[in-house]
């Protein structure tokens, strides 16, 4: 693939003092713009393995390379401005006086002009609805505003690429249509997304390719729909399909093709099904 | 994800089976000769003292070499910023201006940190091979009521869950762009500002939902409280104590007897 | 009969910021009656009171929060104005969502201990009540292990052990299903649905994710704004998945391709689990 936004080639990691390598010679290229899903149970080593994108970590063996370069030699300073990473309890990270100088933080970081500062900061709070709330302290709004306060944090930095980490971990209904709306987003406008989840579903509705990992390597990569007919790659990566998966690949014997990625895709297939079986009372086309 | 560093290490030696409250007395009196004493050669004894005891009681090598990384920075400070800041009396070794170097100086420094090294090392003994709980049940026979106990093994506990914050912390600040440790001294100490703080914040929301879930499992409940392991005193705890006494005893007749010890040489 | 939840017209506000700052109501004028045995799942937006519900059934709201309550809540038939925290803690038993903040002892064993510690139980009670719980939530084998070593589904099992211990007639559960992988999922699910089975235990689960609820709540409440805006059981209120949408909850699958599928056919499914969805929908297509 030519000029992947990311590339390990033979990589292996091992925690120092542990004996049990977390990553065994992982390869993996990420073309620029995928929608990436890297799942696997927990222990699997898919943090591991992100926070190779950023430099947090480093390799013990192999390489990394970001964006057209290698990961070695560049500081993780450096390579947050091709990476943006969204860490697990990400509110933890909140620590300014104000929401906006939370917001302005990483793009000062980035050493970007006061203007140009100021009007990411403006932007990120128009886009997660924080202008009410742009002179409170951020540490003590509620719950729901301080996830969007990090999520703003990140969009204010703007990187071509992005590694969310679980982020559906404490998000209610609202705030997990917010963070895939504003994910869908970026993808439409070319920026890499790499989601690291155990949730199929999410998986199956939003990525473009799904990687399974189980105890430090890949054992599966293909896009979701590819993925489900794969019997046996969800079990060994302990995960469990979607329901609606699940039952489309029930109703595989009565007619249905199996590869339903949500719920709008089974019903419209089902919908199609019936209506070659029975005689037409109305003509349904469809929708596409 | 961070991973746990729990100073308790379960171990089966004889220092692990002493009661918490000989080893208490023990870590007491060596303490108290740390203070006492500023020899080098006894304090590097009593260092090495410490050292061999946690060997003998089956703490790995990794472990304490593990805290001697922890105490060198402090070691290193001292070491350098003592003979600057306080240079003794006698002939001067080296001459910038008006920051002079002597020996005795750096004779205080060696013992300066000698000292904090052994009390560091003197904690640890305790800290590796006493179960939590049956230290605060420990101080809980002594006399200090039940959650003043539970306060200090709770303290303890959670040192290892707010250093993970702190890991976790410094490196989400990291991957926003921050430089952590760059620059002069002053710029060094405030880069780690935003580190600090958000974890001073988390682990404030952590205790606050700690104390909810203690109350909610009974924790003051108006009953006497039982214990699952008591611990009792038993003839090796009495022999233990009566040898840490014997031997400060004699080092302090060695120190006021004998008026040996006071200078680092 | 005792109910083993009631609660009339209550209002709860924590204490302001600073004073003079406004304390809003987080629970403003909710009733709530729960008879003993019955599992209810409470749902909600992520700031719609949930958690405060789960600490004024506990007695911590207001004793240790702080803040002012109005009305009254009564567990047990006890009144948790009258009960500081500590006392009803044989009584109603409550599991937080992040184990790092509950688990705190050496061992799984001495964890699972300490709450019959804190109840002044005899050795011999404390013991076998030990075995029975690490039996039940299958613990034994790792009784001597340091909870920090157990994985995700351990640790909730740990903790849920730990509050089971105590014997409670009243089990609080905080977002139980948070942060755990299918597998800690399934562990922690089987358990709950073990002690459902073999004891009456009243159960109060606040949960964010509908596909455990719809598996096993026999009543769901929505709250919205610290009061109830939907009532009724998990069936019932999942087929109505524009109010829920509106209410930030979300819905299981089955129950959207159910809505989806009648909406597209004029049909009128209803089915919440995969099973039901599959004969329901084989019969058309066969």
């Amino acid at each position: 693939m030519a000029d992947p936004i990311l590339e390990a080639q033979g990589l292996w990691f091992w925690y120092a003092g542990e004996q049990a390598p977390v990553l065994r010679g992982l390869d993996l290229a990420v073309p620029r713009g995928e929608f990436l899903a890297l799942v696997g149970a927990n222990g699997s080593g898919k943090t591991t393995l992100t926070k190779h994108f950023n430099g947090l970590l480093r390799p013990r063996r192999g390489s990394v390379r970001v964006d057209g370069q290698d990961a070695a030699g560049r500081s993780v300073g450096e390579l947050a401005r091709h990476v943006g990473y969204l860490f697990q309890n990400p509110e933890q990270q909140i620590f300014s006086p104000t929401v906006r100088q939370e917001l302005a933080f990483g793009p000062q970081n980035l050493g970007l002009s006061p203007a140009e500062v100021e009007a990411r900061v403006d932007g990120a709070l128009a886009r997660f609805r924080l202008s009410d709330v742009a002179g409170s302290p951020p540490a003590i709004l509620s719950y729901g505003l301080r996830r969007r306060v990090t999520l703003a944090s990140l969009a204010a930095m703007d990187p071509p690429l992005l590694v969310l980490d679980e982020p559906t971990v404490g998000l209610d209904a609202p705030g997990l249509a917010e963070t895939f709306g504003w994910l869908a987003e970026l993808h439409a406008r070319g920026r890499t997304i790499v989601l690291v989840t155990h949730d199929m579903s999410l998986a199956a509705e939003h990525a473009d390719r799904v990687v399974a990992m189980r105890q430090g390597q890949i054992i599966a990569s293909a896009p979701p729909s590819e993925l489900f007919r794969q019997r046996g790659v969800l079990s060994q990566a302990s995960l469990v399909a979607p329901p609606v998966v699940a039952l489309a690949r029930a109703l595989i014997p009565l007619g249905m093709r199996g590869d339903s990625r949500s719920v709008e895709s089974f019903c419209e297939e089902y919908a199609a099904l019936l209506a070659g079986r029975a005689a037409p009372r109305q003509p349904r086309e469809p929708e596409l | 994800m961070s991973q746990s560093f729990d100073l308790y290490l379960p171990r089966d030696s004889w220092l692990h089976r002493l009661d918490p409250r000989a080893k208490l007395w023990a870590v007491l009196l060596a303490g108290a000769l740390a203070l006492i004493f500023r020899h080098i050669a006894v304090l590097a004894c009593l260092l090495l003292l410490a050292h061999l005891v946690l060997l003998s009681a089956r703490i790995p090598a990794a472990r304490l070499r593990w805290l001697w990384g922890r105490l060198a920075p402090l070691l290193l400070m001292i070491l350098i910023l003592q003979p600057l800041f306080l240079p003794g009396p006698g002939p001067d070794l080296l001459r910038l201006g008006p920051v002079r170097l002597t020996l005795s100086g750096i004779l205080e420094g060696v013992s300066f940190s000698l000292r904090a090294a052994t009390l560091a090392f003197v904690a640890a003994a305790l800290l590796l091979t006493t179960e939590p709980n049956a230290l605060v049940q420990g101080l809980a026979k002594l006399g200090l009521p039940y959650s003043w106990g539970l306060t200090v093994g709770l303290a303890i506990r959670y040192l290892p869950t707010t250093y993970g914050l702190y890991v976790d912390i410094h490196e989400a600040q990291q991957a926003r762009g921050w430089i952590v440790g760059k620059g002069n001294l002053v710029q060094r100490a405030r880069s780690y500002l935003p580190i600090l703080v958000a974890t001073i914040i988390a682990a404030l929301r952590l205790s606050d939902g700690l104390a909810l879930a203690l109350a909610a499992r009974g924790l003051g409940y108006p009953a006497p409280r039982t214990a699952l392991h008591d611990v009792r005193m038993q003839p090796a705890d009495w022999l233990a104590m009566a040898l840490a006494t014997l031997l400060f005893a004699v080092l302090m007749a060695v120190r006021y007897g004998l008026g040996f010890g006071a200078n680092p040489w | 009969m005792t109910l083993a939840i009631q609660i009339e017209q209550a209002r709860f506000a924590y204490p302001p910021l600073a004073p003079g700052q406004p304390a809003p109501w987080v629970i403003d004028g909710l009733d709530l009656a729960l008879g003993q045995g019955e599992w209810l799942a409470v749902m909600g937006a992520s700031d719609a009171g949930k958690t405060t519900l789960c600490l004024l059934l506990a007695g911590l709201a207001p004793y240790l929060t702080g803040g002012e309550l109005q009305g009254r809540v009564t567990v047990a038939g006890r009144d948790t104005a009258d009960h500081p925290p500590p006392a009803l803690a044989g009584v109603v038993g409550l599991l937080f969502q992040e184990p790092e903040a509950q688990l705190f002892n050496p061992t799984v064993e001495t964890e699972v201990a300490w709450g019959l510690e804190n109840l002044g139980l005899p050795l011999p009670e404390i013991h076998s009540r030990l075995d029975e719980v690490l039996a039940l939530l299958c613990l034994d084998q790792v009784r001597q292990r340091a909870p920090g070593d157990l994985s995700g589904g351990e640790k909730k099992r740990l903790a849920l052990a730990s509050v089971l211990a105590m014997r409670p007639s009243l089990l609080v559960l905080d977002e139980p299903m948070g942060g755990l992988d299918p597998a800690g999922q399934r562990d922690v699910l089987d358990a709950l649905s073990g002690l459902r089975r073999d004891r009456s235990t009243t159960i109060v689960m606040t949960e964010s994710d509908p596909e455990a609820v719809a598996a096993f709540a026999d009543r769901m409440i929505v709250l919205d704004g610290g009061r109830i805006a939907l009532e009724g059981t998990p069936r019932d209120l999942f087929h109505r998945p524009g109010q829920l949408a509106a209410l930030g909850v979300a819905v299981p699958q089955m129950a959207r391709v159910a809505v989806t599928l009648n909406e597209k056919l004029g049909a009128a499914f209803s089915f919440t689990s995969v099973d039901e969805a599959r004969q329901a929908l084989a019969v058309y297509l066969g």
